[in-house]
């Protein structure tokens, strides 16, 4: 039977990155994955999402021609070469994965894993041992208790993204959720008929709420229909496609379209991983580990999707690496606890730390500052619609708390602040380096003199007075 | 010079380019000047308080940003917002199109409505304000 010091289950962000780490901390290590190597990221999520929206954006943006002097007669699309195009991008980072993993000596064991003992992986008929084992089984769309979910034309983000290509000519998205959002960009950048309709109050619900209301407004505009506060009642076939029947303030609407999307969030994937009854500690299918990132079972590790928090490729990675860090009895570099969210809509979107929403509810005392980029050269170079920089930084320390970007190159630039958040760095230290001209950075020098009512490029805000003047 | 500013009748206003208007079913809604708005230029965002929150006559209860500024919007009276106009968030620049009707901003349950109304303005003395602006 062959031993490890490593065994990793799964082969997504989380799984890889641990198991090549693992291999360079000198671990003896395997990866077993049942599927494609790169999980859901490389194949049916991240990877092919962006792939997709960089070709409908390079699209929608021949609209614009005119206005730099350019013209381009018939433009068009292939939707099976623009679906090509992802798949092979996919397979492209998905040898590379297999290559890394190989050139580190890591073992592959494709199959599905289950845990037959607390040091025991059983792939087919094959048993392991390994002294640490870590689980990465990541995530599978959730599907709702909706009456017609299994219609013909009723789809999740994984048979869009990893189904043959469809050209959809109207699409209803359940879910305005980053997935959400993303794929209606996407679709109404080809010029599809979209219609988004989300049960929370606002598109994007966990994040600030300037991001949800200037999305809607944005997609409304390129013709998106957006029902916010809708509730889906169900779903039911008519011979054009599937129709969808919900309610929105108190009226009963119907959306007809070609297809549906059904992209409400994802769950915790531990099919086969656990003979019935050998389950760690679970909360709601989520495996619940301790700070170092073990299990109720000694020895066995969970990172990723599978354990909860904000489902992104870049946290699991931080966590999987941070696992075997506390393996190695060493100190994780990254800390895997400050997530930045990104969001690749045009503008893009990011975030990170606390907004002033949050502060307000925690009671907490801070100053907050915007900065249009209305008044950023590169923005205006780049046809850019409206953005913002919003600053959060603590009002006693003047220590950095929370960013919300929604810009050109946000998911670029919002790391200049996760890491400033963690090393306690003050908005007046984050200023010291100037920015070059003309960038979309230096909205952020701006946003941070504006915490001192001293950004340059910028009309002064009108102040408010606290007290009416009395009438003439 | 004033007579390039829209002031309709019925409105009750401030001196900080607002306007109250009580409606059929005793709410209050509230709306920037046609002063306002074309000081301001096209609207490109409003922020807007929720259902639920408080305002205060005098202080400032949503904003208004234009290409040019961000600008503070003046509550007239005091009360509960009941209602935040929707169409008004999808697109701003109704406020510039219809300042006094489907540009309104919300609408509140008035907490001190008969003690207040005397901080404000009639269309004419809101009229006579411009005079000395323009």
């Amino acid at each position: 039977m062959k031993q490890y010091d490593l065994i990793v289950i799964g082969g997504g962000p989380g799984g890889y990155v641990a198991a090549i780490r693992g291999a360079q901390c000198g671990m003896k290590t395997a990866l077993v994955e049942r599927d494609k190597l790169g999980g859901t990221c490389l194949n049916r999520g991240c990877i092919p999402t962006k792939t997709l929206l960089h070709a409908a954006e390079a699209y929608a943006g021949c609209a614009h021609f005119e206005t730099l002097g350019l013209s381009a007669g018939n433009v068009s699309y292939d939707i099976e070469k623009v679906h090509a195009r992802k798949a092979e991008v996919s397979e492209t980072l998905r040898n590379g994965v297999a290559g890394l993993l190989k050139s580190n000596g890591v073992d592959i064991l494709s199959g599905t894993a289950a845990l037959t003992a607390p040091d025991t992986v059983t792939v087919g008929d094959t048993r392991y041992t390994a002294k640490h084992i870590l689980i990465a089984t990541g995530s599978v769309p959730a599907r709702p208790p909706i009456p017609g979910l299994d219609l013909p034309g009723v789809v999740t983000s994984d048979d869009i993204l990893e189904g043959p290509a469809q050209d959809y000519r109207s699409l209803v998205i359940i879910g305005g959720g980053v997935i959400g959002v993303e794929m209606a960009s996407v679709y109404a950048g080809f010029g599809c008929k979209v219609t988004v309709i989300e049960a929370l109050d606002r598109l994007l619900p966990p994040m600030d709420r300037e991001f949800g209301q200037s999305l809607q407004m944005l997609l409304k505009k390129r013709g998106v229909d957006v029902f916010c506060s809708a509730r889906v009642e169900k779903i039911e076939q008519t011979p054009s496609g599937p129709c969808c029947y919900f309610t929105h303030k108190d009226t009963r609407k119907t959306a007809e379209a070609q297809g549906i999307l059904v992209a409400i969030g994802r769950r915790p994937n531990t099919e086969g991983l656990f003979p019935p009854g050998t389950e760690p500690d679970m909360e709601r299918g989520f495996i619940q580990v301790n700070e170092r990132y073990e299990s109720s079972i000694p020895g066995v590790y969970a990172v990723g999707d599978v354990i909860g928090g904000i489902q992104l490729a870049h946290k699991a990675e931080a966590e999987g690496m941070a696992a075997v860090a506390y393996m190695c009895g060493k100190a994780p570099e990254t800390d895997p606890r400050l997530v930045p969210s990104c969001i690749y809509t045009s503008p893009e979107i990011a975030q990170v730390g606390i907004t002033s929403d949050d502060a307000k509810q925690d009671g907490r005392a801070v100053k907050t500052a915007k900065y249009l980029m209305s008044g950023n050269g590169k923005s205006i170079i780049d046809l850019q619609e409206r953005g913002f920089i919003k600053v959060v930084v603590d009002t006693e320390t003047d220590k950095l708390l929370g960013v919300q970007m929604m810009c050109g190159r946000a998911t670029d630039l919002v790391s200049e602040f996760t890491g400033a958040i963690l090393n306690g760095v003050t908005h007046t230290q984050l200023l010291r380096g100037m920015r070059p001209h003309p960038s979309f950075c230096e909205g952020i020098s701006e946003a941070l003199e504006a915490v001192d009512g001293m950004s340059i490029h910028s009309a002064p805000a009108k102040r408010a007075l606290p007290q009416l003047q009395s009438t003439l | 010079m004033a007579e390039q500013y829209e002031v309709r009748p019925i409105p009750s206003y401030t001196d900080k380019d607002t306007w109250a208007r009580v409606m059929p079913d005793g709410t209050v809604r509230f709306g920037i000047t046609d002063y306002a708005q074309q000081m301001l230029g096209e609207l490109m965002f409003v922020e807007l308080p929720e259902v639920g929150d408080s305002v205060q006559q005098g202080v400032s209860f949503a904003s208004a940003e234009s290409s040019k500024a961000v600008s503070e919007v003046i509550a007239p009276l005091s009360g509960d917002i009941v209602a935040v106009n929707d169409a008004l968030m999808d697109e701003p620049d109704l406020a510039n199109r219809d300042p006094y009707d489907m540009g309104w901003f919300v609408a509140i349950n008035p907490s001190n409505l008969s003690a207040e109304k005397a901080n404000l303005l009639d269309a004419s003395g809101y009229k006579a304000l411009l005079a000395q602006k323009a």
